[in-house]
Order: structure tokens, then C-alpha cells, then sequence
């Protein structure tokens, strides 16, 4: 949470003479971040979720203090001591009647003021509430933005009389749900059930507390006495209704973040001086406090071990003294651990990290030394796949020509229909951003298509990904295993030949295996791996639309089947013979399995190859040797007949003669 | 010297031709076919072969001679064919691809790290509930929640491990490594993968990718952490950037810090520098590990310290010195345009 401070309203409780940078370079080392400083010297300031007490002037000026002096650089809470909230000895008007139908009140503070005169803030108040960003109204409505961002306590103006003429009472209970009330931004809501309202005592809800005030309570140009109000509810009970209602104003920001209840007495005295002053209010009733189970800090012990332990450094009782004690701690040290009571505007301190991360960062992380850890290595490394074939298979199909595309995981309706899979069968989002970006795909090629749709101009474009795809799995995680994909519109023997290469690459071929593309329906192929009679499935392909070659591998197969070398063979000593026979093969005769049939037909045939394609004529290049002696040319004849009775069988007719 | 002997020393002129380097014509010409050349030199031989060899030394001779200026001309042309290649062409190059910038950045990353002893890991995108928060210290409906704009996926929450939704940081890693290694420290790991937050504009993608370190073992301090930044920073940016870690505040880290890296382009004086803030980047968060997220990975605080880190992929990357990249939705386009400059 960010807020806006003016360098002449943190003087006022900040005594030092530090420049603004001394004060955005300090404090940003040690305390909350001065992100900028924008003209006229305003602060913006980040403060982190869990020091709401450092979400006002006075919190920074506090923080400021501390750190500045620690800095060199003197520095000085100024005090704040205001008068008490005493009757005016004309003036009395009864308080309403609070009944508390919930536990869930840690504090409620309460003053009658009369006689109110409609008046403007003096010009000071509205520079400093324009320069922090907050609508200026008039002096009521003002002095209560003031002094919420002056000293961090939310407050609330009632009409008086709007209240009493409700009955007098306000019941403060967890609502029942459907009630309809209206904010005082006119706005209609229905109560979700469980959050605190008050009530009057007809069931009408008269205040959303803690977040915003309601319409029928609230103060307008009419109002001259006014019931001026603090309360400190259950911080889970304020996010709650917040969140619900979507009312995320300053109050439920701060509310919900455990504010210091004790704080609320200063802010009421502070808002009664300011009312007095501005609008010549007058105090018609005592002060009202409820204040039921006060909450006392608990002592936190801390080993002196611990501390050296994080910060790798020892830090003397004097010095741990003087840190947490200029944070307003309570600090005893004995030999070994020391004891630390944190004030009550500091909830986040509750274990000894806390109390250590205290003392580090007052002494500055920036004084510590950097150095590199030592000790044993871990040495377990990744069982699920392996980074080094990661980044291998990437470089190998850049060199290929291939590009290397990151597209989103989540997929629109009809890409995930696109996927193969129904699309019942796709894990949803319950709360997308967009309509596009709904579905967990199941499949990365619908993803790639659009990107080659997306680049037009690009003729004969080869794209590949690697990435995680989502298979709904019951009662459990989606299995989601990480998949190779890739995607070409150049023709099919060039794209298959990519692929040959990349398995070549991984040693696959190397190492006594096969690739098999096995086609299961027209244009569709299964991607297997042989091994012996072992099968490898490693994925599928298939020819899409518009001729594009899709190949969709399980990288955890691939790297089954991959190597980190060869299996070694024995360099030939014998002389190879290499032929070529050409042959004329009619429409729907399928190459793969003929050239298997080939190469099994002789163990001399050490190789076959498909040389070139002209019409319907296909040149076979063949291998032949004998890794014993020298192949003759009559040890191949009979070989050669065998290839050609093959082909004949399977229709095709040789070229020429043998 | 014998017959034999005035015949080797005609043929060794084209073992001599053969073996020079110069590929200037002329030159060679002159020195083996000039009036004082080698071949001049070589045929003065004649008149000390004998009389029966003179025929043979002869037609050595007409030969050699032959294959010399055949030779010759062959170089010459070879010279001339060289002079005619026109330099200032351009080149016929093969069809390259790319490696993503972000895979480039991720390698980059992983190695840095893993020089250091670090194991790369990578836990699941689609998680529970438990790794993303709960076991992470933050509660159920705990406002720190409110900073990771989470995505529910939409179906039955497990009965103990609670919702599924995608990850809305790495840090789901931290008490998956330290089961995965049960419970028993050194534990020095990289997790890289791919985050999900509901959110989009130019700085921020509903899908990204973080890298969390996470460090545990005996006498593991602020310091360690510090000098794995410093060390980080130097090889990842270059010589001299130096890292800073401010108060933060992050459920899972106690302390917590927010980590900064000096500004390469103004060399860290922020002076009339655009690009920072005051000579410095803020890249993302770091702490030693919450003494509840040690007890949720079976780890005892009393005798384990560790720290952790989780940056952006591409916020990182995109600090690199005159890279310049504004839009990182740029990244996820798939616009081969801006791909192919990588």
C-alpha cells in the first residue's frame, strides 16, 4: 500500500534537519520504500501490508526517527499530547444506547458534539489533502480524512440526530443475509450474512463499520451535532465484508489490518481539537470507551545464537538494546537469549525472526558483508527430465532452421475443441481474464497453428515449442507433462527429415533403434521408436490443413529413447558397393514398408535410401557389404533380383533393365 | 650421376611446380620456363646423359616441358578465375531459426546458478493450494493473498491440499524440493517455470516466468544471500553491478527483502536516468525462509537457516543493457518479427 506524505506534514512530528533525499535514501535502506518525490516534496511511500502502523504521518515520521539517528543523522519524534474530552458545561445530550450482539468488538470510542457551524479547512489542510490525493469537501468531512492520515486510525462522523430519531440505540451484531442499506455514495447493497453492521433498534442497518458509513446516518449540509465515532472490529470480519461488498476504501484497508486499538483515543481527542477549532463544535456528552479485553504484547525470547545465525554476525547487548528499545520494545538480556516486549502498534512482531529481521534492519542490511555460502552441494538432481537435452534440442532446431515460440498455456473454447480432446474434457478456469485464455490446453498444436496463422508473410515457416499440456486426472493434479511440438508448412519429406535428423542427433539410430511413423488413419501417424520388438511411442503426427506437418512428442519418451552418445561400431575393413535402382511406383503403394522390406531382405544390404523422386519414377539408393571380406559384385547379383522381385510384388515396375 | 638419375631430375620440376605456394602465374613461368629458368637448367643435363639415354632424356623432356606449361596454365587460369569473383556480393545463407529470448534467458540464468551449486528443478504449474500458500505461511483467505491475483481452476478441491490454481509464483518449489529431498538439507535450488497472475498491461502478462532460489543448511545467513546476488548480478549484467536488498514484507520470509540491482545505464548515480529509480532496479523479492515454512517441509528452524529469491524471467532479462524492450507481451505475440532479432 502506497501513501503520499508532504515533507512540511511529516516535519510536524518529525524533528530533524534531514534533507528529503537523506529521509528517501534512509529510510528506503531500512524502513518503508520512498519509491519517489514528487514537487513540492511529497513523499510516495510504499508500506508494506503487514506495518499498518506505519500507514500515517506520524507512523513514517516515527520509523523515520529511528532510522535517521541510526544514520548519524539526528532525528526526533516530536511528542503528541493533546487535551482530554471534557463536557462543555452547557451542552448535554445523552449518548445513544451501543448494545454489542457480537465478540468481535475490540474497541468503540464515542463523543456527542453540537452546535457545529458549516464551515471550509483552512487552505494548509486542503493543500495537504489535494497533495495526497483526497477530494476536498468541507471542514466535517475533511477532518476526518485528516486525521485518519495523520495519525492511522480510521473515524466516522454520524448525524446525531439521525440516530436518535431511529430509536437511540445502536446494535452492533453480524448481519442476517439479503438486508438492502445504502452507502453514503448512494449506492444500494445487500448484506452477504456474517459481516458486522449496526442496527437501530427496528432491524434497519444504520453503518457498514469499519468501512463505510450509510446514507440514513450520515452527515449533511443539515447537521449540527454530530456523534463522532472510532471502532476497532475484527480485522478477519472487515476484510471479509470488504471483499464481499467490493468496498475497498482507506478505512477497510487499514481496518482489516489489525490497527492498534489503543491508537483510538489520540485520533478521537485529535478530531474532537480539530472540530472545536474549525466548526465550533461544542462537546455535548462524556467520552464514551469500550475497550473490553485490552490486548497486552507478549515477551518474545530470542537465543543470541539465532541472531547470529542470520545475520553472521555478533551483535553486542548494547547494541541490540539500543535498536529495539528506539522501536519502542521493552528489552532484557541475560548470557544467551534476551527478551523482547514489542509495543502494542506492532502486531507483526510475534516470533524471534521478527525480532532479528528488527535488528537487522536498523543496523542495515547495507553494513553486512556479502559472501558466497560454503559447505556441502546438493547433488539430487531433476528425476523428471534433463536440462542439458532441454537446451540440446532447442540449439539443434534453431540450427535447423526452426523457431523457437512461448505461447500462453491457457487456450480459447475453440482452441481446445481443436485439440483432439472434447472439450468437457479440459480442466476451466473458474475465473478468467479473458475469454481466450480459459481453457488448460491439452495440446500445444492448436496454440502453434494460430502463430503461423499470425505471420502470413512468412512462406515455408518451421515453429517449435516446449512446454507443459494439462490431462485431467481424477480426485487429483492434472497429469502435466512437458511436450515437444512442432509445426511446418514446408513439405512433409523435408519436415519428417528434421525429425530423422533431430533422433540422429540424440543418438537415437545410434543406439539400435528405428523410427516408425505408423499411420493410423488417413494423414494421422503414431511416432514410435523401435528397439528389438520394443515399441516407444513417442507422440503423434499428422498432416493438418493446408498441407502444415504437426509432430507432438512426450519429451519424457523422447528422452527415453535418447542418448548422450553412440554405441560404438567397429570401423569397416571391407569395401561397400553402392547401386541405385529405379523403379515406377503406381498411386497408393506406401514407400516406408517397401523399403523396410528392402533392407530386411539380405543382411549384406547395409543401407537404403530414397535418392530422389522425379514423376512417378523413385530412385532407391542401396548399400551393400559384407563386414567379413570384400563384397563381389556376383555376391550382390542375386541380392539385386531378390530388391526387384520385391518391388515387383509390391506393383511397381524397375526402370530399365538389370 | 647415372641416366636414371637425369630423368628424376626432370620429372622432380613437377614435383618442385607441385609443391610451390605462390599462385602467381608469371612468377612461376619465368622461374621454371624462363631463359635462365629451372627447365633451361635441368635440359643443360643432356650433355652428360649417354649417348643410347639421350633419346629417352629426350622425350623426358617434351614430356615434362609439356606438363609444365599445361600446369602453368592451369594456374593462370585458376588466377584469373579468382580475380573475377566479384567480393561485394551478398551472401546465400541457410534458413537459421531462434532460440526464444526467454529460453536464452533461462539458460543463461540456470547456469549462472548452477556454477554456483545450485539444482535446477521444475514443480508443477497446476498446483494445490497447500504448495502456492498455505504451506508457505499464509492462512486461508490471508490479505497477503490479495497481492497474488491467483487463477482458480474449476474443479474439486482436494480435501486436505484445498483449491487448484496456477501458480502465482515458483515459490510452491521451496516445500516441494524440500520433501522431494525428505526433509534433509543442503538444499541449493533453481526452480524456472512458467507463473500465472490475473493481470494485463505492457509491464505484466497473465502468464510469465519466475526463477526462485532457495538455499537451506547450517549457517546459512543474510550474508550468503547477499553474495549470491552480488554474485548473480556481476554475471548477469556485467562487471560491477552491484545488488542491494531493502525491507520487505512477504509471508514466507522473515526478514523479507526487496532486491535491487544498480542501474548499467547510468552506472548507478540515477542522474538524469529514465530508467530507474535513483541508480537502481527493483527486480523482486528475497528473505531467509520462515521458520513455519521449514516446519512444513519437515525441516527444524533450530538447526536449518535458509534464504530464498523469486524474480521475473522477463523483468530480469529486460533490464539488460540496451535491450530495450518496453511491451513484454512482446514475448508471448509469437510475432516473428520481433522473435527473429533474437
Amino acid at each position: 500500500m502506497n501513501i503520499l506524505i508532504p515533507d512540511s506534514w511529516l516535519r510536524e512530528h518529525l524533528q530533524t534537519k534531514a534533507k528529503p533525499s537523506d529521509i528517501q535514501k534512509y529510510l528506503s535502506l531500512s524502513g518503508p520504500s520512498v519509491e519517489r518525490i514528487y514537487e513540492g516534496d511529497v513523499y510516495d511511500i510504499e508500506v508494506t501490508t503487514n506495518r499498518v502502523d506505519s500507514m500515517s504521518v506520524r507512523g513514517i515520521a516515527r520509523e523515520a526517527a529511528t532510522i535517521l539517528k541510526r544514520a548519524g543523522i539526528a532525528a526526533k519524534l516530536k511528542p503528541l499530547t493533546l487535551k482530554s474530552i471534557v463536557r462543555h458545561p452547557a451542552k448535554d445530550l445523552p449518548l445513544p444506547e451501543i448494545i454489542y450482539e457480537t465478540e468481535a468488538v475490540h474497541r468503540v470510542l464515542a463523543v456527542v458534539l453540537t452546535d457545529l457551524q458549516p464551515a471550509q479547512s483552512p487552505e494548509t489542510m486542503q493543500e495537504r489533502l489535494k497533495a495526497i490525493e483526497v477530494n476536498v469537501h468541507d471542514a466535517l468531512i475533511d477532518i476526518s480524512n485528516y486525521i485518519t492520515h495523520e495519525l492511522g486510525h480510521p473515524c466516522h462522523v454520524f448525524d446525531y440526530d439521525k440516530i436518535m430519531a431511529k430509536g437511540g440505540k445502536i446494535i452492533i451484531k453480524e448481519a442476517t443475509k439479503g438486508k438492502s442499506f445504502v452507502t453514503l455514495d448512494e449506492v444500494e447493497h445487500r448484506t452477504l450474512g456474517g459481516e458486522i453492521v449496526f442496527e437501530s433498534e427496528n432491524g434497519e442497518i444504520i453503518d457498514l463499520p469499519a468501512i463505510k458509513g450509510t446514507l440514513n446516518t450520515g452527515v449533511d449540509r443539515q447537521t449540527t451535532s454530530v456523534l463522532f465515532w472510532i471502532e476497532s472490529l475484527d480485522a478477519k470480519k472487515v476484510r471479509q465484508a470488504s471483499m464481499g461488498h467490493a468496498i475497498r476504501t482507506v478505512a477497510a484497508q487499514l481496518n482489516e489490518k489489525n490497527v492498534d486499538p489503543h491508537l483510538g483515543k489520540i485520533v478521537m481527542e485529535y478530531g474532537v481539537m480539530l472540530m472545536e477549532k474549525l466548526c465550533q463544535a461544542k462537546i455535548a456528552s462524556s467520552l464514551y470507551d469500550y475497550f473490553p479485553n485490552q490486548f497486552q504484547p507478549q515477551a518474545i525470547v530470542v537465543k543470541k545464537q539465532l541472531i547470529e545465525n542470520y545475520l553472521g554476525i555478533v551483535l553486542i547487548d548494547a547494541e541490540i538494546t539500543s535498536i529495539l528499545t528506539d522501536l519502542d520494545c521493552q528489552v532484557t538480556c541475560d548470557t544467551t537469549t534476551i527478551a523482547v516486549t514489542p509495543p502494542t502498534f506492532r502486531p507483526d512482531l510475534q516470533i524471534p525472526a521478527d525480532i532479528i529481521e528488527e535488528l537487522a534492519r536498523i543496523y542495515g542490511y547495507h553494513q553486512l558483508p556479502s559472501k558466497l555460502m560454503s559447505g556441502e552441494l546438493a547433488v539430487q538432481s531433476d528425476p523428471n527430465t534433463n536440462y542439458h537435452f532441454e537446451n540440446l534440442v532447442k540449439h539443434f532446431l534453431a540450427d535447423q532452421g526452426w523457431q523457437e515460440i512461448y505461447s500462453y498455456s491457457l487456450v480459447s473454447k475453440e482452441q481446445a475443441e481443436a485439440s483432439g480432446h472434447p472439450l468437457a474434457d479440459h480442466l476451466g478456469l473458474s475465473n478468467p481474464l479473458k475469454e481466450e485464455t480459459t481453457y488448460l490446453r491439452r495440446s500445444l498444436i492448436p496454440s502453434l497453428v494460430e502463430i503461423l496463422e499470425l505471420n502470413p508473410s512468412r512462406k515455408e515457416l518451421s515453429i517449435f515449442e516446449l512446454a507443459c499440456v494439462y490431462h485431467p486426472k481424477p480426485n487429483d493434479l492434472p497429469t502435466q507433462p512437458l511436450t515437444l511440438a512442432l509445426l511446418s508448412s514446408r513439405p512433409y519429406r523435408q519436415v519428417r527429415g528434421d525429425l530423422e535428423n533431430l533422433l540422429t542427433r540424440l543418438y537415437v539410430f545410434a543406439n539400435d533403434q528405428e523410427l516408425l511413423i505408423e499411420e493410423t488413419n488417413p494423414g494421422k501417424a503414431k511416432v514410435i521408436i523401435t528397439a528389438d520388438r520394443k515399441k516407444t511411442t513417442l507422440g503423434t503426427l499428422q498432416i493438418l490443413e493446408g498441407g502444415l506437418t504437426a509432430i507432438e512428442l512426450d519429451w519424457k519418451s523422447l528422452l527415453q529413447v535418447s542418448h548422450r552418445y553412440p554405441r560404438y561400431q567397429k570401423l569397416s575393413n571391407t569395401a561397400a558397393i553402392s547401386e541405385e535402382l529405379t523403379f515406377t511406383v503406381p498411386e497408393g503403394v506406401a514407400i516406408g514398408p517397401l523399403m523396410t522390406a528392402f533392407k530386411e531382405s539380405n543382411a549384406l544390404i547395409k543401407s537404403v535410401e530414397l535418392k530422389s523422386i522425379y514423376q512417378a519414377n523413385y530412385s532407391f539408393g542401396f548399400v551393400f557389404q559384407d563386414p567379413e571380406k570384400n563384397i563381389s559384385t556376383t555376391q550382390v547379383e542375386p541380392i539385386r533380383q531378390k530388391l526387384v522381385t520385391i518391388a515387383t510384388d509390391a506393383k511397381l515396375t524397375l526402370v530399365g533393365a538389370l | 650421376m647415372s641416366d636414371q638419375d637425369h630423368l628424376h631430375a626432370i620429372s622432380g620440376l613437377i614435383t618442385a611446380l607441385q609443391a610451390e605456394t605462390t599462385t602467381d602465374a608469371e612468377t612461376l613461368r619465368i622461374k621454371y620456363l624462363g631463359k635462365n629458368g629451372l627447365f633451361k637448367e635441368v635440359s643443360s643435363l643432356i650433355k652428360h646423359v649417354s649417348s643410347e639415354g639421350k633419346k629417352a632424356f629426350g622425350q623426358e623432356l617434351n614430356r615434362v616441358k609439356q606438363q609444365l606449361e599445361s600446369k602453368l596454365t592451369e594456374l593462370s587460369n585458376q588466377s584469373k578465375q579468382q580475380q573475377s569473383i566479384d567480393l561485394s556480393l551478398p551472401g546465400e545463407r541457410q534458413k537459421m531459426g531462434h532460440i526464444h529470448p526467454i529460453s536464452q534467458a533461462i539458460e543463461e540464468i540456470s547456469q549462472i546458478f548452477e556454477k554456483i551449486g545450485f539444482n535446477r528443478v521444475r514443480y508443477p504449474e497446476v498446483d494445490y493450494d497447500y504448495y502456492v500458500f498455505e504451506a508457505l505461511n499464509m492462512p486461508k483467505n490471508h490479505p497477503a493473498r490479495d497481492e497474488w491475483e491467483t487463477f482458480f481452476v474449476d474443479t474439486e478441491a482436494h480435501p486436505k491440499m484445498g483449491k487448484v490454481v496456477l501458480t502465482t509464483h515458483t515459490s510452491n518449489g521451496q516445500v516441494r524440493e524440500m520433501e522431494r529431498l525428505h526433509s534433509k538439507p543442503p538444499i541449493r535450488m533453481i526452480n524456472v517455470a512458467r507463473t500465472y497472475r490475473r493481470q494485463s498491461d505492457a509491464t505484466h502478462t497473465q502468464m510469465f516466468h519466475q526463477f526462485e532460489g532457495l538455499v537451506v543448511d547450517k549457517g546459512i545467513t543474510i550474508q550468503n544471500l547477499k553474495g549470491t546476488l552480488d554474485y548473480f548480478a556481476e554475471h548477469f549484467y556485467g562487471p560491477g553491478t552491484k545488488s542491494r536488498i531493502r525491507p520487505f514484507h512477504f509471508k514466507f520470509t522473515e526478514p523479507s527483502f526487496e532486491v535491487d540491482f544498480s542501474c548499467h545505464i547510468c552506472g548507478g548515480t540515477g542522474k538524469n536516468c529514465r530508467f530507474c529509480k535513483s541508480g537502481w532496479h527493483e527486480v523482486g523479492g528475497a528473505g531467509m525462509v520462515h521458520p513455519n515454512v521449514l516446519k512444513a517441509g519437515g525441516i527444524d528452524p533450530e538447526i536449518y537457516t535458509g534464504f530464498a529469491f523469486g524474480w521475473g524471467v522477463e523483468r530480469t532479462y529486460t533490464l539488460k543493457k540496451g535491450l530495450n524492450i518496453d511491451d513484454i507481451r512482446l514475448f508471448y505475440s509469437g510475432n516473428l518479427e520481433f522473435l527473429e532479432q533474437f
